[in-house]
């Protein structure tokens, strides 16, 4: 159920990183429902990103070429001063509906809400998607860690599992697998954040969930990595770091504009996979699969 | 569980010169820029915001 206030503070944590928003008093804002486990309790105290939010009458998107273009609902344009992202969709017109700027660390940022995009009697999640996913992989390239499109748990022994895979490989799949054992921990289902603290490699839940509907708050030690593969068997191969590291860094969320941001999650993921063993799971979708994977990590 | 990452053969490892490994990036997906249900995502109504949420990257 959605809370819907006005002219409030709203502030969750994800991936270990808070985030403020204080919103216009005349704007009816509200969580999404995946984002409700991720509320902070302390909502005033000072965050890791603090945003403020407010209206526009009318956005424009900058005369000028974006320093990269998603192809699809987002664009960049990057200055000295900072970062500026323009949200546009066919369904609302030629205008931008959203338009967010963040200073060079993505600490702080504005977002801009275009009023005519909105209807009035609905409620805003002033981060929603895709913003709340790009601030996020922005902040993570700046040395933070990484975000990965994979399904992550901490098995009943404590041992923590991370599955890659695009999307079809099976990560929902396989999160139902590991669903029906008893003691088993899921973090989400379609997004991990990666980070590093005091020597050892951390797996973060997050609201952006799949098909299984995983999405927790918390956190698991990352023990072991797989690689999805759909095969008609079970079977589990080790992978040379390198690989490993290549293949996770096709299903890793990087700004790809930056060069600092791609030179560092390379880096990152080329650590994890020299300390930290990567396996490709070929699997078929039966109980079968999850004794593949303990007996992959004995 | 078989080791993907070592030589076949006993003893010293033969040299095996570098080699180019190419993997699958799907762009689409990397960039954070679609929802899968085309079209409708973004501020078009309470329902749709919830769908797209459900359904990209899964």
């Amino acid at each position: 159920m959605k809370e819907q206030t006005k002219g409030t503070r709203l502030a969750v944590s994800i991936g270990g990183f808070s985030f403020g928003m204080w919103c216009a008093r005349d704007m009816a804002v509200a969580l999404d429902p995946e984002h409700e486990s991720f509320l902070l309790a302390s909502a005033n105290d000072t965050c890791h990103f603090e945003l403020d939010i407010s209206w526009a009458d009318g956005l424009a998107v900058p005369n000028r070429e974006p320093s990269f273009s998603s192809g699809g609902l987002w664009s960049a344009y990057a200055c000295g001063t900072g970062t500026k992202f323009y949200f546009s969709s066919p369904a609302v017109g030629p205008a931008p509906y959203k338009a967010a700027w963040f200073d060079p660390s993505f600490e702080r940022g504005h977002i801009v809400l275009n009023r005519a995009s909105f209807p009035q009697e609905s409620s805003i999640f002033p981060l929603e998607y895709p913003l709340d996913e790009l601030a996020m992989m922005h902040r993570l390239s700046l040395g933070q860690g990484v975000e990965v499109h994979a399904l992550g748990l901490a098995d009943l022994d404590g041992r923590g599992y991370l599955f890659l895979g695009h999307s079809g490989a099976g990560k929902s799949t396989t999160a139902r697998l590991w669903m029906a054992q008893p003691g088993v921990n899921l973090l989400s289902d379609d997004r991990i954040i990666l980070r590093k603290h005091q020597e050892r490699y951390w797996m973060y839940g997050t609201p952006w969930h799949g098909d299984a509907g995983v999405a927790s708050p918390h956190r698991a030690a990352l023990s072991a990595i797989f690689l999805l593969e759909q095969a008609p068997f079970n079977e589990t191969a080790l992978l040379p770091a390198p690989t490993g590291a290549a293949e996770m860094f096709a299903r890793a969320f990087v700004p790809h504009y930056l060069e600092y941001g791609i030179r560092f999650t390379l880096d990152f993921l080329d650590q994890i996979t020299r300390s930290v063993p990567c396996f490709i799971l070929r699997f078929t979708p039966t109980p079968e699969a999850v004794e593949a994977v303990r007996y992959a990590h004995v | 569980m078989k080791d993907e990452s070592k030589p076949e053969s006993k003893g010293k490892p033969a040299y095996r010169p570098p080699q180019v490994v190419r993997v699958s990036l799907r762009p689409e997906e990397a960039v954070l820029g679609h929802c899968k249900v085309a079209g409708v995502t973004g501020p078009i109504s309470g329902s749709c915001r919830t769908l797209f949420c459900k359904t990209f990257g899964s």
